[in-house]
């Protein structure tokens, strides 16, 4: 639960932050308002034990955000920001939290079985 | 493993088409359907001011951007038809719906998922490609998300149903329309 609540305020910051510190006028600031939503969205998908797979969907965005500043110019500070929020939302992303598909006649990988 | 009562289905500790999970949902729909109809009146100038309590201009910026009519009808009208279509199928059958109504289960959960897969989008759309905020677009898409992780859980519960009694050799398609007798 917990670590679905803190991509959901990450994902709320990169959606804010080009606005808060400044760099609206930037692929930086495109790239956070297209992760900021998606990161938002499959964690909140999440919180609900039927659909926690959907966690994993923050894992390649999180490594994106912290290795675009490799293809993307960022201003200096927005760098170091993208990088430690990417890895924070990637290792939120591996929590996986009390998940029993037991409860829920086994899940969806009975499905293709 | 307790509260299993004989409504729910088969090694599921709760009932997802319990009223209680699902009423939730349909009163999220129905949220959703007033704000997508208000902002629909706005787009069709029925009213001539749209209410924005945060981004000044936003609203009417992106209410009336060439993207929010790239459909026949406006993104608000059919967000609204979606939010119908969603509290809709969100009401029809009883508590076991899951196993006596498939279609309805599994026709809820696609227009749970695809109407939020596009408020997604259009949120995502509206700084990149217009450069405004709206509040109350914002406010539908988390309407749409919220509904989506409740309704999946039913949907799960009817496809499980579909493959367990097609793997017994019973016809997915007379399943799927509720039309093979509970089992004895």
């Amino acid at each position: 639960m917990w670590a679905r609540f803190v991509n959901t305020i990450l994902g709320i910051w990169l959606m804010a932050a080009p606005a808060v510190l400044g760099y609206t006028d930037s692929a930086a600031a495109i790239n956070h308002r297209i992760i900021g939503p998606l990161v938002i969205s499959a964690a909140v998908v999440a919180i609900w034990e039927e659909t926690r797979p959907v966690r994993w969907v923050n894992l390649p965005l999180g490594l994106w955000l912290a290795i675009s500043p490799i293809f993307i110019s960022y201003p200096e500070i927005v760098t170091l920001m993208s990088v430690i929020i990417g890895l924070v939302i990637a290792a939120c992303s591996l929590v996986q939290g009390t998940y029993r598909p037991e409860t829920f006649g086994g899940g969806w990988s009975v499905l293709w079985k | 493993m307790s509260n299993r009562d004989t409504h729910n289905p088969p090694g599921w500790d709760d009932n997802p088409s319990s009223w209680s999970q699902r009423l939730p949902i349909v009163v999220l729909a129905l949220i959703g359907l007033v704000i997508a109809g208000y902002l629909t009146l706005y787009q069709y100038e029925v009213i001539g001011t749209v209410w924005e309590p945060f981004f000044g201009d936003g609203s009417r910026k992106v209410l009336t951007s060439s993207l929010s009519h790239m459909f026949p009808i406006s993104d608000a009208a059919l967000g609204a038809l979606g939010y119908l279509v969603d509290a809709v199928t969100g009401i029809i059958g009883g508590r076991e719906r899951w196993r006596k109504m498939p279609w309805i289960v599994i026709l809820f959960g696609l227009a749970v998922g695809p109407l939020g897969a596009v408020s997604i989008g259009l949120v995502i759309s509206q700084p990149v490609l217009v450069g405004e905020w709206c509040t109350l677009c914002m406010t539908t898409a988390v309407i749409s998300l919220l509904m989506i992780g409740p309704a999946m859980d039913e949907f799960l519960a009817s496809v499980q149903y579909l493959k367990r009694e097609h793997q017994r050799g019973r016809s997915t398609w007379r399943l799927f329309w509720g039309m093979e007798p509970a089992k004895a």
